[in-house]
């Protein structure tokens, strides 16, 4: 098979990286202007800027040039360099995640982004990304699809309903990106449209704010209004890049595609998917909705891209849904879970913000007055994510553990403010550390911070379980210790704690082991 | 693979480590606030209370608290100071042991080891030069097999 270019829309790319270049031609200028010089003098010397500017684009054609790819059945292969050639070649057996992104300022040329992803490389970005023609594109991908389907496996097709595909656009929306998009959109107005025209749209929100305020101090108001405008456009972009959300079920392969402005696709390996989460947020644990996502090498590793499975859904048509196009991680019921007493191990992280910000607060307004009224405001506005957090770790200490089955596990925790179901096989579990605190030696209990297999660090952190269920559910227990048969005793001893792990064995039937 | 745990010499290691770095300490301190005697005396103080909980209960308890042993395809390591830790890291996952030596570790014959498992590593100080071989020999040869 013949090597290929890429879309010459690749060149733009190639200029990009030559244009510090144009350092000379502006320290030229620059110099001239210091020296006294006039336009004349300048212009005498331009032969040069055009020569630079020449050479730029020279460089960025011939990268251009010496850039081919070729797709065989047994992989890519990749050429690249001037006078320092490297060849690359990607087993397609090694390849885990394809994608393909078609942006919309790509489409009017027709040129589409192809990402292929493997367990190598850095964490953060991609393995290969090549912008290719439409057709080309397409063609790697369907001939990439046909190798891991199977003509005995009928595929499996889901399309979630408008109003999942917003909920979940809800779930993803964060206020942090709006309110950081618009407060670079109005740093940036004055240099890029002028002094007068930022001014014009900082008066304007003043106005705003002055005019909607309703007795509230307006410094809070414009908080509150930037932090919901904020996720208000963090929401209308989710709601735009789930749109048309499509899964499509292979006998190896997981196809999701989705976006109207920019269509993303992507192919996964289904042997290579690390785990699936089962997310809620504290919102969508009051409605009853849960959103899959899934984790493997190369899905969701950029900004904007997709990680979601399968979108908001109540748990029966969810667990329908995750039947349907993954039985294979089927979610096992709670069978390690915390004692009774171990709710402050919960609760004790958000209590002390919620109790300690009001104290602040109300420090603050005896010495400064005159702001007692903001200071309140933001007091108000400060314990609602607290609260929010508190709410969450409750919610946490009545749902966290872990389930198996087989070798599934099943791991129930809260991470982030929002509550984690994660189903994952055992070969993929990369290190699992029992981590047991003076205080909860007492209680002979431990957190499990299990370590799954992923290109970046992975931590899934479990609180407060009983420890010998703990190493019996993960087979860790020394097989030649004798197993603490008797009652245990309520104080530990300095052996105990010198060497706990030993000494928490005992006799009982293993749960899962029954089924 | 039986239960293997730190030799006496790893401690006599740290606590000679200790007592260097305290001297050492204690010697810049002496070059540069000697003149400021509140500071330098306060600073000693510190510097020796430091020391002493190293020497006498960092350190034992680190010794005393570490083991490891290799069973039905996992490694599993006890350790932790205050905290109590048990790591376990599956064979299979991997993917390649190194060992290394610093200058001070070659008249006690230690060497510490180094895991990288997939997403996560695991480092192991201070093993007897023929346990760290061992281990690294085990998990290469069962890599292989696989």
């Amino acid at each position: 098979m013949s090597e290929h270019r890429t879309h010459p829309v690749t060149l733009l790319q190639m200029i990009w990286r030559f244009l510090f270049l144009l350092i000379f031609p502006a320290a030229r200028g620059f110099l001239t202007a210091l020296s006294g010089g006039n336009v004349a003098e300048w212009l005498d010397g331009a032969w040069k800027d055009i020569l630079i500017i020449a050479a730029i684009l020279l460089l960025a054609f011939l990268q251009w040039w010496c850039l081919r790819y070729r797709w065989e059945s047994v992989g890519l292969s990749i050429r690249r360099g001037v006078l320092f050639r490297q060849r690359m070649f990607i087993p397609a057996a090694k390849i885990i995640t394809m994608s393909l992104t078609r942006p919309f300022y790509l489409k009017p040329v027709g040129g589409v982004r192809l990402r292929v992803d493997t367990w190598a490389g850095a964490g953060n970005s991609t393995d290969i990304s090549l912008i290719l023609p439409k057709k080309a594109a397409e063609s790697i991908f369907s001939k990439r699809e046909n190798a891991l389907s199977d003509l005995d496996f009928a595929p499996r097709e889901y399309h979630p309903k408008g109003l999942y595909v917003t909920c979940l656009a809800a779930i993803l929306s964060s206020s942090f990106a709006g309110v950081l998009f618009f407060a670079t959109f109005i740093s940036q107005t004055g240099s890029l449209l002028g002094q007068e025209f930022a001014d014009r749209i900082t008066g304007t929100f003043e106005r705003l704010t002055r005019a909607i305020a309703w007795g509230i101090p307006p410094a809070t108001v414009a908080v509150a209004y930037l932090i919901i405008f904020g996720w208000l456009y963090s929401f209308i972009r989710n709601l735009i890049r789930h749109k048309n959300f499509v899964v499509r079920r292979r006998k190896n392969e997981l196809y999701i595609d989705s976006g109207i402005i920019t269509n993303r696709s992507y192919s996964i390996r289904l042997d290579e998917i690390n785990y699936i989460d089962i997310r809620q947020s504290l919102v969508t644990k009051l409605l009853g909705l849960h959103s899959v996502f899934v984790n493997a090498v190369g899905y969701g590793k950029e900004k904007d891209d997709i990680s979601a499975m399968i979108p908001a859904n109540p748990w029966e048509r969810l667990q329908r849904h995750l039947h349907f196009l993954l039985p294979e991680f089927a979610a096992s019921p709670r069978q390690v879970k915390p004692n009774g007493g171990a709710i402050f191990r919960f609760i004790l992280d958000p209590l002390l913000p919620t109790l300690s910000i009001p104290v602040a607060g109300s420090v603050l307004a005896m010495l400064f007055p005159s702001w007692a009224d903001f200071t309140y405001s933001i007091v108000w506005m400060a314990m609602v994510p607290c609260l929010w957090f508190l709410a969450v770790r409750l919610l946490d200490f009545f749902s966290s553990g872990i389930g198996r089955q087989g070798d599934m596990f099943t791991l129930r925790y809260s991470s982030r403010g929002q509550l984690h179901i994660v189903v994952l096989p055992r070969e993929r579990i990369s290190q699992i550390v029992l981590r047991q605190s003076p205080i909860q030696a007492f209680d002979r209990r431990c957190d499990v911070l299990l370590y799954s297999m992923s290109e970046k660090k992975t931590r899934h952190h479990i609180r407060n379980l009983d420890i010998a269920q703990v190493m019996e559910i993960f087979d860790c227990n020394e097989t030649s210790a004798i197993p603490f048969t008797g009652d245990q005793k309520p104080m530990i001893s300095l052996t105990e704690y010198l060497h706990p792990f030993p000494n928490y064995l005992r006799q009982w039937n293993p749960f899962w082991k029954k089924r | 693979m039986k239960k293997i745990v730190l030799p006496r010499r790893a401690l006599f290691l740290w606590q000679l480590r200790a007592v260097l770095v305290t001297f050492l300490a204690a010697f810049l301190l002496t070059l540069l606030l000697s003149d400021f005697l509140f500071w330098y005396r306060l600073s000693l103080i510190l510097i020796g209370l430091a020391f002493l909980f190293f020497f006498c209960v960092y350190y034992p308890l680190k010794r005393i608290k570490f083991s490891f042993f290799l069973q039905s395809g996992q490694l599993v390591v006890d350790c932790g100071v205050f905290y109590n830790r048990r790591r376990i890291i599956p064979l299979d996952n991997i993917q390649y042991v190194t060992t290394l030596r610093t200058p001070d570790m070659l008249p006690f014959s230690l060497s510490s080891v180094m895991i990288h498992s997939v997403g996560t590593s695991l480092y192991l100080p201070c093993l007897s030069l023929a346990d760290a071989q061992n281990l690294q020999e085990y998990c290469v040869r069962r890599k292989k097999r696989g």
